[in-house]
């Protein structure tokens, strides 16, 4: 059934429905300025001022305005997404119920779907107004910190730069949370199912996605990553805890395209939905059954996965895996369909999505179970190979030093370390490499095959091929085969390569330009002393030192560790071994220990005679 | 003129509106009668455009309601209980339809706010019943529709009220030529306001006339005879029902008065007298027909 009604009609429908909705939000949208003022503005004037109470007259005014400015700094990225994200999370629920409970009421659909607006024009006046609701307040108070920072002069990348990105994010994913809300309310019968569905896909999808991913790793040789679990792949259709990733650095590339157009399509979608959606719906289960499908599988796939996963780790038998994964999941199923459907009633018709269900598990596991189709023995050809780095985290003693994320407007230092994979690029190490691949995929298919859950342990070993054709293969190894003493054996020699070793820490890839100053620290005492490495050619002697004398067999007479400057963007080489990451990066105080007779040692002797001694240090500990 | 072209709405399993088809003229007050769950509400909300229909077409002057802002525009629905915006008073309200309907009459407005005296600025949730309705009714002639959908619009009103709204009706259809279609189970109001009525059963019309018409088609009849003629003797009459008690027979006929009366007089009664039936009666005799009565659904029941 087509519209008989013409676009100038439908926009003055829009007009008129953006205007009044808006006008009735007005207090909500007063309410959400203030509670950001509060929490942003406010507490920052005032920290601000007591900051330049407690100065001190001593303090210089560049001292006081780095201060001011890092303060300023701390301040955007601790509560933006605390305060300003949560609090758009909030109102953006709120304002959903305000704008599109009618749908939900026979009542009030009696008077909306009467009136002589069209649906489009109606959905789209309501969700306008709505985000406008939610942009002002955040943009009156963004303004306002902006003009804190004019006012204390606070250089622009101390704050400035990411006050205006965080608002992009900010008002980006406050449209992404409104929008699917508003998708949700459309398929609802009733606020409380809109509210049930929203808390079921954004709790329910990380969820379902973090256990199914658990499931491969602890399953399938070589698919256990070592990496951390993307939270962005986690939250790719919950836009809830999606909204605080990007405040946290935690956005890849694809982040952005990817929720401006799931936002547009959510709101297509809501459209769309809407013209075919039965008034008579309202104060029903769903107008549009699809969600609930769709958030009962997931939730079932949760309870199946979740419980199944405790039960193996707790008891290692596959047996009890099954049990769980299938009592967990009829559970689940049952207590979700129990609260849709507001009781027991159409349990038994239910059933037969348990049984889809139960055969798309089944389906997963039997290909993970059975190596997914040749992952688990593809190993590619030494004629394929350009390089290849190892991550042999758990299984070797890794060097002393750490390599993080860091900000380089604040100084601030994110996440944990980026691990430092060796790039080996010889033939005869990428040969051994290779060997040894094809070495364990042969142990895994004789002993392990078909795979069940291994319980792991602490030891990862990862392959990254980098493959002539420009693409990448990855394998990683998880210790939970009970294989270990034999990968160990069959990694020493790969771990003693002189390509692995002098790639295998930041020693290797410092400059003397990036020593400060080093501390060193005598063998059984607590304190040390930190020399001011002045000179050039002291510091590339220190360098060269520890260089020849890395991962020898040392009898650990004394300690060190060095000062390094700040952030800074890695060179080709160090970006190559960190996996390609290419943001600034800090070098967390490394440390190194020296035999009494060895090169280092004498190297120490001699900055202790000519450099100056800048203090005097707890020792937190030289790595061995 | 609002016409219903094989309509079908199901909701789920049920379907309220079977296949139906009959036309409500224009300039008239039309009465949708008929048993509970007939599908009248559901006609009503067809009509106003808030459901969709899963078969036929509603047509109002020759446009279907769904999504049609331009038909929508000259429709006002009063549903059951009529739905105001939360924390609203009238003059919220009134701006409110003002903003979309084209036709919005704030002199009009004023005029009714001082015939029912409700105060523009009292909360609407506050007000009774009748008053809320009261408060819909201002609404509806505010907005200067051709077309006005009410349902159960007396539940709630005094009988003052009440005759002032037949009144406003009337007056409306007399000067502005406007349609009025009234779904009540009140029907001794109806039979004052109404010049038609529908009466609708299980999803579908069981007539649609004219009421004078109606009135002077069916009569009841209360005769005597000695000895009582066999029942096959009274079959020309078109009999809707029959009793008898000894020598007294009454009976609902579907014929004019003078016409029983003359069949009548050939079978040499005792006594013998024709009047004409309330709606009331009309509705209560046609729906024994169908089968809607209380022997059947106490029956219905011990079954």
């Amino acid at each position: 059934m087509t519209s008989k009604t013409s676009l100038p009609t439908r926009k003055n429908e829009f007009r008129q429905t953006f205007r009044w909705a808006l006008r009735k939000n007005a207090g909500m949208t007063g309410l959400l300025a203030a509670l950001l003022f509060v929490c942003l503005p406010m507490i920052l004037l005032l920290a601000l001022s007591s900051g330049e109470r407690y100065a001190g007259p001593e303090r210089t005014e560049t001292v006081w305005r780095n201060g001011i400015a890092t303060q300023y700094a701390g301040f955007l990225h601790a509560m933006i997404p605390v305060a300003a994200v949560s609090l758009l999370l909030l109102f953006s629920v709120v304002l959903c119920v305000r704008l599109f409970g009618y749908m939900q009421n026979r009542r009030s659909e009696d008077l909306f779907h009467a009136l002589p607006v069209g649906r489009v024009p109606m959905l789209l006046g309501r969700w306008c107004a709505g985000m406008v609701a939610l942009a002002l307040p955040a943009l009156g108070n963004f303004g306002v910190l902006a003009l804190i920072a004019l006012a204390y002069r606070i250089p622009l990348f101390a704050g400035g730069m990411y006050l205006g990105t965080a608002l992009c994010w900010l008002l980006l994913m406050a449209a992404a949370a409104f929008t699917f809300l508003t998708f949700l309310s459309v398929c609802s019968g009733s606020v409380m199912d809109t509210i049930l569905s929203a808390l079921g896909v954004n709790v329910g999808f990380p969820a379902a996605v973090f256990l199914s991913q658990s499931l491969v790793r602890y399953t399938l040789p070589g698919a256990y990553n070592a990496d951390r679990f993307n939270f962005a792949v986690l939250s790719l259709l919950a836009p809830f805890p999606a909204a605080y990733l990007p405040h946290v650095g935690e956005e890849p590339v694809w982040f952005l395209p990817w929720w401006i157009c799931a936002t547009a399509a959510l709101l297509a979608g809501a459209c769309l939905l809407y013209r075919r959606r039965r008034s008579e719906s309202a104060e029903d289960r769903f107008a549009f059954a699809a969600p609930k499908i769709v958030i009962r599988f997931l939730l079932t796939a949760c309870g199946g996965l979740g419980l199944g996963l405790a039960g193996m780790f707790m008891t290692g038998n596959i047996a009890m895996f099954l049990l769980l994964a299938a009592a967990g999941s009829l559970v689940a199923h049952t207590v979700v369909e129990a609260v849709y459907s507001r009781g027991f009633r159409g349990m038994k018709r239910s059933l037969r999505w348990y049984a889809i269900f139960a055969v798309c598990f089944a389906a997963f596991y039997g290909v993970l179970a059975t190596g997914c189709f040749g992952f688990d023995t593809r190993v590619p050809d030494p004629s394929e190979v350009e390089s290849i780095s190892i991550d042999a985290a758990g299984f070797s003693s890794s060097g002393g030093s750490q390599v993080y994320r860091a900000d380089h407007d604040t100084g601030l230092i994110s996440g944990p370390p980026i691990p430092l994979e060796p790039v080996l690029k010889k033939p005869e190490s990428i040969r051994a490499v290779l060997q040894f691949h094809r070495e364990l995929v042969a142990k895994y298919r004789a002993e392990k095959y078909p795979y069940v859950p291994q319980q792991g342990y602490w030891g990862v070993f990862t392959l990254r091929y980098r493959l002539k054709n420009g693409s990448t293969l990855t394998r990683s190894f998880l210790d939970s085969s009970g294989f270990s003493e034999w990968m160990q054996e069959k990694e020493k020699p790969l771990l003693e390569m002189e390509e692995y070793r002098e790639n295998n820490d930041m020693v290797f890839f410092l400059q003397p330009d990036d020593l400060l100053s080093v501390t060193v620290y005598s063998n059984n005492g607590n304190k040390g002393s930190e020399y001011l490495l002045g000179d050039g050619a002291l510091r590339g002697e220190l360098l060269d030192a520890l260089r020849s004398e890395y991962d020898a067999d040392r009898s650990s007479d004394g300690g060190l560790s060095l000062k390094v400057r700040e952030p800074f963007r890695p060179d080709d080489r160090l970006r190559e071994a960190l996996g390609g990451y290419s943001g600034e990066v800090a070098v967390g105080e490394p440390s190194y220990s020296y035999r009494a007779d060895g090169e280092v040692a004498r190297v120490l002797k001699e900055i202790a005679e000519k450099e100056k001694v800048y203090g005097f240090v707890e020792n937190t500990g030289p790595a061995g | 003129m609002i016409e219903a072209r094989g309509l079908v709405k199901k909701f789920g399993e049920k379907t309220a509106l079977d296949n139906m088809s009959f036309r409500i003229g224009g300039k008239s007050v039309f009465g949708l009668v008929g048993s509970n769950g007939a599908g009248k509400s559901t006609f009503l909300r067809t009509a106003a455009g808030i459901y969709r229909p899963d078969a036929g077409k509603l047509l109002i002057d020759g446009s279907e309601p769904f999504e049609n802002s331009g038909v929508k525009g000259r429709v006002f629905f009063i549903p059951d209980y009529p739905y105001f915006l939360p924390q609203s008073n009238l003059a919220e309200m009134g701006s409110f339809l003002a903003a979309v309907y084209p036709r919005w009459d704030w002199k009009r407005f004023d005029a009714l706010n001082r015939v029912f005296p409700l105060g523009e600025k009292t909360r609407i949730s506050t007000m009774s019943k009748g008053m809320q309705r009261q408060a819909a009714l201002i609404c509806a002639f505010s907005a200067r529709p051709d077309y006005i959908l009410m349902d159960e619009i007396f539940d709630g009103l005094d009988p003052v009220m009440r005759q002032l709204l037949k009144r406003l009706v009337s007056e409306e259809v007399a000067s502005r030529g406007v349609t009025v279609v009234i779904a009540s189970h009140n029907l001794r109001e109806l039979e004052d306001l109404c010049d038609h009525v529908g009466l609708f059963h299980k999803g579908g019309v069981v007539f649609e006339k004219d009421l004078d018409e109606l009135r002077l088609g069916v009569c009841k009849v209360q005769a005597v005879f000695r000895p009582m003629p066999e029942r096959s003797a009274f079959a020309p009459l078109n009999i809707v029902k029959w009793e008898t008690r000894g020598s007294l027979v009454n009976f609902v006929a579907r014929a004019g008065r003078d016409e029983v009366l003359a069949k009548l007089n050939t079978m040499n009664p005792v006594f013998a007298e024709a009047l004409p039936l309330t709606l009331e009666e009309v509705f209560i005799s046609e729906m024994e027909v169908a089968g809607y009565d209380i022997e059947n659904i106490l029956a219905d029941a011990e079954k």
